[in-house]
Formats: C-alpha cells, structure tokens, sequence
C-alpha cells in the first residue's frame, strides 16, 4: 500500500515538475509549483519528517508560491513557446547536458545504493520521536542556535533590500 | 679649513640651480651678477680650505656601499692639488664671468639673446670642474668629468640657430665620449684590481702592488681620457672647432679649466701612471706630438680665436710632456700660468671682436692698436709670457719644464722615469723648436691685428669696465704669477706640494719636483734665445708697414697647416661616414621594418584571438547559466568517475 | 526500493529538471520558477538522508534552505519586477547589453 502511494506521489512530483517548465503561460506554471510544492510535501510526510512537511507548505506553498503569483499577474507576460527558442545552439546544448545531469545523478544513486539500502531507523529519542515538533525544536534551539540567528540576519537584509526596491524615486 | 671645500663646490650648483629654475623671474642682469657672486664666493672658500693644504685629508665620507672586498665610500678630498686646482678654476673663473657680463651684450650694451641660460651653464661649468678636482673618488671624478663635457657642449652650441656651431658641439661631445668611455673602463680595470674607488685605496693599491702589470692596463685606458678631454692627438680635432662658442666660454673652457682635466687625471692618479712603462713613454711623446703639430697649424690660421686654439693644444703638449716625465709640479706650474696668459689672450681677443663688431678673421683686421689701447697691451703681455720672455710667468713655467728635458742630456736626478736619456734629449729639441714657432705665431698674430695698415676701419667701441677690470687683473697675474718660482733662488711650489702625498700615506718615489737650486744655463738661453728668434721671424715677416697682401685662397703646403693636417677630413672619411652609413642602415632595417613585424605579428595574432573569445561574451544569462552548468556537470562527472574507481 | 532510495531518485530528476528550466525558458518569472523547483530537490534529498541518519541536522539545514530561499526571492522577484516593469514583453534575452 505504501509503496502504491509512494510512487504516485513520486510521478506526480515529476509531471509537475516537468509542467513548471514546459507550460508557455507563466500563471500555468505556478499552479504546477503549487502542485509540486504540495507533492513534495507528502513525501516529506512520507518520509517521517512531520514539521517540515508543516512548514513546506506555510512557508513555501503558502508565502513564496503567493509572492509569485502576485508577481506574474502585475508583469501581465503574454505566452512563449520553449521550442520556439531561436537560439538552437543553447536549446541542443541545455537539453544534452540537463538529461546526461539526470542521468548521471540517477545511475550514481543506484549504482551506490545496489548492495545495500539506507533505510529510515526509527529512533525512540527521549525528546520526543524522531521528525515531530519537540525533537526538531530541541536540536534547532540547541545545536543550532547560531545558524538560526543568522538567519534572522539575512531576513533583515532582505527586508530591507525588499524596501530599498520598491521605492519610487 | 678643509670643511670648505664642500662650499667651493656647492656656491656654483647653488647658482646653477637658482638660475635654472627661477627662470624669467630673475632679471638678466640679476643672473649675471648671481652667477658671478657664485663663483666668487666659491673663490673665497677655496681661500678658506688653503689650510688643508697643509694637513690634506677627506671630507664629507659616505659610505655608499660595502660588499665583501668592495667598499665604496664618496667625499671630497681637500689636499694640496685639489685646493690649487680650485683656485685656479675659481679666480679665473670668476674674473671670466665678470667679463661675461659686459661681453655679451649687443651694439649698445643691452644683454644677448639667452643670457641667463649662458650664465647657468657657465656655473654649471664651474660646478662640474669643481667637483672634478675635488672629488675623492673615481666616481665622482667620472660625473664631473661628464659634467665639464656636457657643460662644454652645451655653451660650443651656445648660439644654437647656428648649425656650425652645432656641429661643432657634437662633434666636441663624440670626443668627449670617446675619452668618458675610456675613463670609465679605466676605472673598471681599477675596481678590479684594488677593490676601492676612492683614491686612498686604489692608489695604495697601486702603489703597492704585487702583481703591477694592470696599472699599464688602466693608464693607457686614463690616458685615452686624458687625450680626448684635453685635446691631444689623436683625439683633438673637436678644439679649433669648439671656439664657434662664446669667446668668454673659450677662455674658460678650452684654455683654463676644462682642457687641463687630463692633465689633472695624469697628476692625481700618478701611482697609476707613473709605474706604467707603457704610459711613461706614451704620454711625453703625444704631448710633444701635439705639441708640435698644434704650433705648426696655429702659424697658418687666419682666425683669431682658432690661433689661440691651437695654441692651447700646443701648451697642452707641454704640460703632458711634463707629467709624463714625471715632473707633476712643473706640469701644474704651466697649467697655472697658462691659465693666466691664455685667459688673457682669449680676453684680450674678445675685446678687439666685441669692439669691431663680431668679427673673427684677422685679414680683416690691422693697425687697431691705436683704437684698442687696453686689448693691445693686454694681448702684448700674453704673447710675452707665452713666448716665455724673462720676468713673465710663462717663462719660469716653461723653464721649469725644460728642467726635466735637458738639451744635451743631464743629471740623473733631473731626468725622469720611463723614456731613457736619449729619448729626452729629442724631447727637449722639439720643446725648443715649439718655443720658436710660439713666438713666431703669437707675434705673427700680435703684429697682424694690431700694428701695420688698416684692412678695414672700425668704429669701434669701448669696452665696458666689467671687461677692463679682468683685462687688467690677468695681466698683472701674467707678470708676476711666475715668481713662486725662481731657478737659483727657491721654489715655493715644492713646500705647497710637499703634503701631496700624505694623503695616501706614500713616499713620493716617482714626483720630481722642480730643481732650483743651481740655474741650468743651457736650458735658459735655449728658451729665451728661442723666444727671441721666433719674435724675430714674426716681425720679419708681418711687422714690417707694408707686408705681403693675402691671397684669399690658401694653396698647397699653406692649405695642409691651416685645415689642421687633413687630420679632421680623414677622421670623417674613416670614422664618421662608415658609422653614419650603419646607423642608416640599422634605422631601417632593424627598427623600423622588425619593430613593424613584431607589431603586427603579435598585435595581430592577440587581435585574431581575442576575435575568437568574444564570441563567449554574448551578453545572455542563458547562456552564462549553461556555461555554469557544463561546469557543474564536469566536476560532478569526474568526481563520480573518482569514486567508481575507488 | 526503500523510501529514502526513493526520495532520492526524486530529487535528482526534479533537479535536472528545474536545470533544464532555468536555461530553456526566457521568462524571468518561469526561470525563478525553475530554480525554485531546484532548490526543492535539495530539500528532499536533505530529508531523504536525515531520515536515513535518524538526525535532525537535514531538517535544520532544510529550514535555513528554506529562509533563504524566501529572501532570494523577495529580491528576485524586486529586482524582476524593476527590470520589466514597463515592458510589453518580458523576455530575459532582452537585456544583453553587456556583450563583446
């Protein structure tokens, strides 16, 4: 059953991925990032991590993806036709080394993982289980403390650069 | 004290510099009188360092470099032959400047076109001697040496819309280098074989050496310098041309100071010199060479100026026949009075050019000793002291020079080093033979410009006091400068340089000091008896009233005197053209058509390739991004190939 | 095949996708889209191998990814937004000025 599940979602997450980037309108290819971002998001699930499949979807499906979608309806931008590129040089050269890039990551996948599978441990933390809220949040707020301040940092920065952008002169 | 001998130097390059820079802001007349204050004050301080004639020794020593053997420290040197030397460049120099104030100057006595630039290069001059005969090393020796070169070229081309002074300042400079080359590879061969360039060690080295074979080397390389600047064969052809230049800078240069830098060299370095056989030989035999030669092309010349050039060759002869006998202090006796009596005459014969207006030749000349008074007993004093008349300084100079030439051979304690008996005896009858045809030229000139009938009447002008004053102080100096030394009675050169040679710590083994003691009789009635037959042969032939008429044209044997021996002509024919010919050659070949392929050969081959690489450049992010992906995906390939093989 | 094999066959795909997209498509916007798509990928795989570890550390990694992915395209979009603002085509080949 799960594995039934689990391919679905697995080609779902592929067809939208490959709909971002052949459909001609822009406003298309968000709702395929919506769908993308939601299928990811179960796999997240899937894959034992609950608070990140939380916030997947509050942060990216629910602020950026609306951020982009803002964006493609000002900009108003009529369709284009990928195979109407007139740079066929860089059409026959992205295409090539884009699959022969799948191929390579697929095929080292594989061939490392022949022999033996990496498989999820369930752990039986004392802090809770492993993915859940508490576990994840013990380790942010302890081990990383730095990179998360930091962080804040670098929201401040685009804070301001969001400003700094947006004003008429 | 000896201090000041570092101000002797500096006062010149302070009026140098003041006047170089402060350009039109200084008015003429304001840089003549700065330069003149300059010198003077340059002749006071070497009055000040008289002092250390007694107690020689080096001041203002720095230590430039030291390197394991090698240690080269530069100062200045106040010792008995540098303090006479500035004095004598100081006090003739600054009597010159003071006539220069007045001597050049146009109809009405407005100043020359250029004169601050002439009296910056007059300090310039004088710095450069300076720091010449000071100096306590060869470095230093080698950039005054080039400094009086590049002075010397700068006032010969003086008038510089001339083109034959042009050419006569170039050609003066080729010379010149010639002789630089010369002193430079000479202090090579120095720095070689004693480690050190200042004096005290090199010329203890010298003195003192084991192995002495390089100091022929290095002697007959100092010679070569000796020759080019002081206008001996086979390197003088630049002196009867060098008086296209101001006549002021003709009495300076090319008869007081400049030309007796060799001199100079051959005396100062003389432990070099004096140990060579090589150069023992070879330098009394082209003093007495040039001397010879000059005299007989001064009788033939009929400018005024280049009688008085060839004059000054000839004296020169005598003064390298002098030093390289050995007989240092009657060479620098000469080059005192000579500096005197030639000033004079070169002064004297300024004053009858300025007076008639610029002109040089002296067929044009006659009978101006009425209009001209003051330049004709001045000139008169100079022709008799050159002639080396009794009682005037040049003939006790020129007495003490015969003293190391005896006419029928001598002493052992009067001949000198290097050529044996014989080969003085020779010396000393072409000596004598000099003696008559200097009288006979000079008196020639004498009779030619001031006696006998007018060629052409002048209207001729006064000449201004700044002239008279040295007029008349050079010519009391040319009566009695001669009285430091008196043969039977003393000799007052020898106690001046009696510490010469303290400074090096040397016994003077090879200086021969100017015998006084008894009075050689043969060499005096030779050189008045000399003297009186050459003033009897000038007055035979030009002192008559009527006298031969010239011929403008020069034929034959007259023709050969007057252009120096064809000696100039064969130079240009052997030397100048081939050389000309190659730098022609070379200026098209090699530079221009190689320095064009190599232009456009690399030019264009960049050109080609950078052609090829913009196409890279194509201003799209998509295409900068598949760049940043092929990269990626190489990197990520040979890492994963890496792996696979582990 | 495990889940975490799995994850991570989707990540490489969608990531070879989403590179194809940046350097096919000439709209500002889809191309945003496309890196967005990569950056995605990461994060799977990160969750994929956090899983596998029994660590925490991916998902924290995952969340900084995610901030920062939040900033880029705030400016981003900012910085596509003043470009193209008063065009009637927006059109990335557009601005090529800088060539040689």
């Amino acid at each position: 059953m799960e594995q039934v599940v689990l391919l679905l979602i697995g080609v779902l997450a592929v067809g939208s991925a490959l709909g971002v980037v052949l459909m001609p309108n822009a406003v298309y290819s968000a709702m395929m990032l919506l769908l993308n971002l939601l299928s990811l998001a179960t796999l997240f699930l899937l894959l034992h991590a609950q608070f990140m499949f939380a916030a997947q979807l509050i942060i990216y499906a629910g602020a950026i993806l609306v951020l982009f979608l803002f964006v493609v309806t000002l900009l108003n931008p009529e369709g284009e036709y990928i195979f109407r590129d007139k740079r066929r040089m860089q059409r026959a050269a992205t295409i090539s080394f884009g699959l022969f890039l799948g191929a390579m990551l697929v095929g080292a996948f594989l061939a490392a993982f022949n022999k033996t599978q990496p498989v999820f441990v369930p752990t039986d933390g004392t802090n809770g289980s492993f993915g859940s809220v508490e576990a994840f949040g013990i380790d942010l707020f302890t081990r990383f403390l730095l990179p998360f301040e930091l962080t804040s940092l670098v929201l401040l920065v685009a804070l301001i650069g969001a400003v700094v952008l947006g004003k008429r002169k | 004290m000896a201090e000041a001998i570092g101000l002797v130097v500096l006062f010149p390059l302070l009026g140098f510099l003041a006047i170089a820079l402060l350009g039109n802001s200084l008015s003429e007349k304001g840089a003549a009188y700065l330069a003149c204050a300059a010198v003077g004050f340059a002749f006071l301080s070497a009055l000040a360092s008289v002092p250390a004639v007694y107690d020689p020794k080096d001041v203002f020593l720095y230590t430039w470099t030291q390197a394991g053997n090698w240690k080269f420290s530069f100062g200045l040197l106040a010792d008995p032959l540098s303090v006479f030397m500035c004095l004598i460049v100081t006090g003739v120099g600054f009597l010159i400047h003071l006539y220069s104030i007045g001597y050049m100057t146009g109809e009405h006595g407005e100043p020359e076109a250029d004169y601050r630039r002439f009296f910056a290069y007059m300090n310039l001059f004088v710095f450069s001697m300076l720091l010449l005969v000071t100096s306590n090393n060869f470095i230093f020796l080698l950039v005054g040496w080039a400094g009086v070169g590049l002075s010397s070229f700068l006032l010969i081309g003086f008038y510089k819309d001339k083109p034959s002074a042009v050419k006569a300042a170039r050609k003066a400079l080729v010379m010149n280098t010639i002789g630089d080359v010369g002193l430079l590879l000479g202090i090579f061969v120095i720095i070689l074989n004693t480690g050190a360039v200042n004096y005290y060690h090199a010329f203890r080295g010298a003195e003192f050496a084991s192995d002495g074979g390089w100091r022929d080397i290095a002697s007959i390389l100092l010679l070569i310098a000796a020759v080019a600047k002081s206008a001996q064969l086979p390197l003088h052809t630049w002196l009867p041309d060098a008086m296209e230049g101001p006549t002021p800078v003709s009495a300076l240069i090319h008869a007081a100071t400049m030309v007796t830098a060799g001199v100079y060299l051959i005396t100062r370095a003389h432990p070099i010199f004096a140990y060579s056989e090589v150069a023992l030989i070879a330098i009394p035999v082209i003093g007495a060479a040039s001397a010879f030669y000059a005299a007989t092309c001064a009788i033939i010349q009929t400018d005024i100026k280049r009688v008085l050039a060839y004059s000054t060759m000839s004296q020169l002869g005598y003064m390298f026949m002098a030093a390289g006998a050995g007989a240092y202090e009657a060479a620098m006796f000469h080059l005192l009075t000579h500096a005197f009596f030639k000033a004079l005459l070169f002064l004297s014969a300024g004053a009858v050019i300025h007076a008639i207006g610029g002109e040089q030749g002296i067929r044009n000349m006659g009978g101006l000793g009425k209009q001209l008074p003051l330049a004709r007993w001045t000139f008169l004093i100079g022709a008799l002291a050159i002639s080396g008349i009794p009682v005037f300084s040049g003939f006790f100079s020129k007495e003490a020079i015969f003293a190391a030439f005896p006419l029928f051979g001598g002493k052992e304690a009067q001949v000198g080093f290097g050529l044996n008996e014989t080969g003085h005896i020779i010396l000393g009858w072409v000596a004598l033979l000099v003696a008559v045809m200097t009288a006979a030229y000079m008196f020639r000139l004498y009779f030619l410009v001031f006696s006998g009938p007018k060629a052409k009447s002048y209207q001729t002008h006064e000449s201004p006091l700044t002239m008279k004053l040295p007029l008349m102080v050079l010519g009391a100096l040319s009566v009695v400068g001669g009285f430091v030394y008196v043969p039977g009675a003393y000799n007052l050169l020898e106690k001046w340089f009696e510490k010469a040679h303290e400074y090096v710590q040397t016994t003077p083994t090879r200086w021969l000091i100017i015998p006084y003691e008894t009075i050689e009789w043969t060499n005096l009635i030779g050189a008045v008896g000399a003297a009186i037959i050459g003033w009897f042969i000038a007055y035979g032939i030009f002192g008559r009233a009527e006298r031969v008429a010239p011929s403008d044209e020069v034929k034959g044997f007259a023709a050969f005197l007057q252009n120096g021996w064809y000696l100039d002509k064969l130079y240009y024919a052997v030397v100048a053209t081939p050389v000309v010919w190659v730098s022609k050659l070379l200026t098209k070949q090699a530079d221009k058509d190689v320095a064009e392929a190599l232009d456009w050969g690399i030019g264009g081959s960049l050109w080609a390739s950078s052609k090829l690489i913009r196409k890279t450049e194509t201003g799209y992010v998509r295409n900068y991004a598949l760049g940043i992906l092929v990269g990626a995906v190489a990197l990520l390939a040979y890492v994963l190939v890496a792996a696979i093989q582990r | 095949m495990s889940d975490v094999t799995f994850g991570l066959l989707i990540s490489a795909v969608i990531f070879a996708v989403g590179a194809m997209g940046v350097l096919l498509r000439r709209n500002p916007l889809v191309q945003f889209m496309s890196i967005e798509l990569m950056l995605n990928a990461v994060n799977l795989a990160l969750i994929s191998f956090s899983a596998s570890l029994g660590t925490e550390e991916g998902h924290v990694f995952v969340l900084m990814v995610l901030t920062v992915a939040a900033a880029e395209a705030v400016i981003g979009l900012g910085i596509i937004v003043g470009l193209f603002r008063k065009r009637n085509r927006i059109d990335v080949d557009d601005v090529h000025s800088m060539d040689g």
